[in-house]
């Protein structure tokens, strides 16, 4: 699977349990769209250091890294190609 | 002793110094003149749509400079405000509107989107509305007249000649209550006055002080935040992206902040998450803690890691109470750790037996209260209130002793509450949002000891036939109707629940199933 469909399907499987309809876009903020709260954040990353063998520093906490799907992507993609 | 209006606080700091700032958001900068004036600004148009004294109206936004200048703004006109939590469903703010009664609604646009007519059609006593900024899209009945900035915008700035007593109300703060249904906590002027001098007889606040607020206002600890601050001219500087702990204690940094005040989980999450230990602030001082019992290690953990000139003050309260009834004096946190403290100068918090005699050292009891700080009551709910409130006292539900020094530790919760994050749930409205479910035949929730939240939700589900539901089902049923931080982080299928012998289910039991 693509990764952008990857990080949706976790998205949509783990904080919305199977429903599409408010992840709208790939550039909607999952914060302000009430789609995952602070907690939500943490199981998000936890889920990207096991799934996609990544290390995520504190400093690396920010939503341009983690706050849309877009933002992932090029997160992921990056961290993937630096190592 | 008589107290002013709690409105009054913010024209005296503006009086004092109106280029002083008040707010910080972003990059934007808010005044204590340009709030004093932007509050009466919409105090004048509430006035001139109708709004009277002891009316009543809501409020729903997000932190931010226009919550401010909006909460007081409503208060000035005579109203009482009515605070809504932006996080809850639509038809959990839909119900809360209708319980209230509330004349008008004032919300931000961000926050209402296009359910603005779902909010508010049916609601018998609204007659108006005010955002910030008008969508053609919304199409309100005709009798709510609708009103945006640019309305305000064209009315006076000088305070409106309303006059507020003490005992007015002043806020209502809906809490989740132990029947399931919320309940609307009535602050008067008086009460939430009261408790800012009392929490200024302990905490040293000033005007030199920069606060960073990542609690929301519509909560107790957050209001009080606001309150003590615009009391002495203080600042707040307002953060709501503390999903990304990163980036709020950068905000620390540059905005040279003095004073962060945290749930447990806050500094659970800074600590963990963070370089919040290593970072060097050297601007900070005071550090406060309410809202849950913080572990005694995160407590030494802080202790160890913050430099001697910061001081961590421990504390405890209830939104019955305004905010605060005891809190650790610093110097004494050492010796302390594990208990909630002493009364607040004002407050006499006691713990008593179940004939209203004060328990001895040792002896445990439920905590009561009495002070000015105490609520009125439930909001149209005689019966509840009845249950909390007797000859002034308040019953705070929490069982508790006294050490030899007379200070104070928790060691129950009499009521089925759970405190997970900052945020005091019913264990029963999860119940029954599970109970609906076809294929469940019983179900309960209980919290369980967690190291970031303080108690995580977990529900215990007795299905009809094993496997015939699902995890996800279940919590995709939960997300329609209840806020994220009501979902349970976990969901256990059981054969059955443990009972007493009167049939009751017996949830110490359950908490032990949690242990294995």
């Amino acid at each position: 699977m693509e990764l952008r469909e990857q990080i949706r399907s976790y998205i949509i499987e783990n904080f919305l349990f199977g429903d599409t309809t408010p992840l709208t876009g790939d550039e909607l903020s999952l914060l302000d769209n009430g789609i995952i709260d602070s907690v939500g954040v943490l199981e998000l990353v936890a889920y990207l250091e096991s799934d996609h063998a990544l290390t995520i520093e504190d400093d690396e906490l920010v939503p341009e890294n983690l706050d849309s799907v877009d933002n992932l992507v090029k997160f992921v993609a990056r961290k993937h190609s630096v190592v | 002793m008589n107290h002013r209006p709690i409105h009054d606080l913010l024209t005296e700091s503006a009086d004092r110094a109106a280029d002083a700032v008040a707010l910080t958001h972003g990059q934007t900068d808010v005044t204590y003149g340009e709030l004093e004036a932007r509050s009466n600004r919409l105090a004048h148009l509430l006035r001139d749509r109708g709004v009277r004294r002891g009316d009543r109206v809501a409020l729903l936004a997000e932190n931010g400079c226009d919550y401010v200048a909006n909460y007081f703004g409503i208060l000035k006109s005579g109203a009482c405000c009515v605070s809504l939590n932006s996080q809850n469903k639509l038809s959990t703010n839909r119900e809360l509107l209708t319980d209230s009664g509330a004349v008008g609604l004032v919300a931000r646009r961000a926050q209402i989107r296009s359910a603005l007519p779902d909010l508010v059609n049916g609601q018998s006593d609204l007659r108006l509305v005010h955002t910030d900024q008008n969508d053609p899209a919304w199409v309100l009945p005709p009798q709510i007249a609708f009103s945006d900035d640019n309305d305000a915008a064209q009315c006076p700035t000088q305070r409106p000649d309303i006059s507020v007593a003490e005992h007015d109300l002043c806020t209502i703060l809906y809490t989740s209550g132990s029947t399931g249904s919320p309940r609307g906590v009535t602050l008067t002027h008086r009460n939430l006055a009261a408790n800012t001098e009392q929490i200024l007889a302990y905490l040293p606040v000033t005007a030199e002080d920069s606060v960073l607020v990542v609690l929301p206002f519509h909560y107790s600890y957050g209001k009080s935040l606001l309150l003590t601050h615009v009391a002495v001219g203080g600042r707040l500087v307002i953060d709501n992206r503390f999903a990304y702990p990163q980036a709020v204690l950068k905000t620390m940094v540059e905005q040279r902040v003095t004073s962060l005040a945290g749930v447990p989980s806050t500094y659970a999450i800074l600590c963990a998450r963070t370089e919040f230990l290593r970072t060097d602030l050297p601007h900070l001082r005071c550090l406060t803690q309410a809202g849950g019992a913080m572990s005694p290690a995160l407590t030494r953990r802080l202790l160890a890691g913050l430099p001697d000139r910061v001081k961590l003050f421990v504390m405890y309260g209830q939104t019955e109470a305004s905010a605060r009834l005891a809190y650790v004096p610093s110097e004494q946190l050492p010796e302390k750790i594990g208990s909630i403290g002493i009364g607040i100068p004002g407050v006499e918090l006691t713990v008593r037996r179940p004939d209203g005699g004060e328990c001895d050292s040792g002896e445990v009891g439920e905590l009561v209260a009495r002070g000015a700080n105490i609520m009125r009551g439930y909001w149209n709910d005689p019966a509840e209130t009845a249950l909390v409130i007797e000859d002034g006292l308040l019953h705070t539900g929490d069982l508790g002793r006294y050490d030899d020094d007379g200070f104070i530790t928790i060691v129950d919760r009499a009521k089925n509450m759970i405190k997970a994050g900052a945020n005091r749930v019913g264990a029963k409205e999860i119940e029954d949002t599970i109970a609906e479910i076809e294929g469940v035949v019983e179900v309960s929730v209980i919290g369980v000891p967690d190291e970031l939240l303080g108690e995580a939700i977990e529900a215990f589900v007795v299905p009809v036939r094993p496997d015939s539901l699902t995890e996800k089902q279940i919590l995709a049923h939960c997300r329609d109707r209840l806020a994220l931080y009501k979902l349970p982080r976990v969901i256990r299928f059981v054969d059955a629940l443990p009972k007493s012998s009167a049939g009751k289910i017996v949830k110490a039991e359950l908490a032990k199933l949690t242990e294995r």
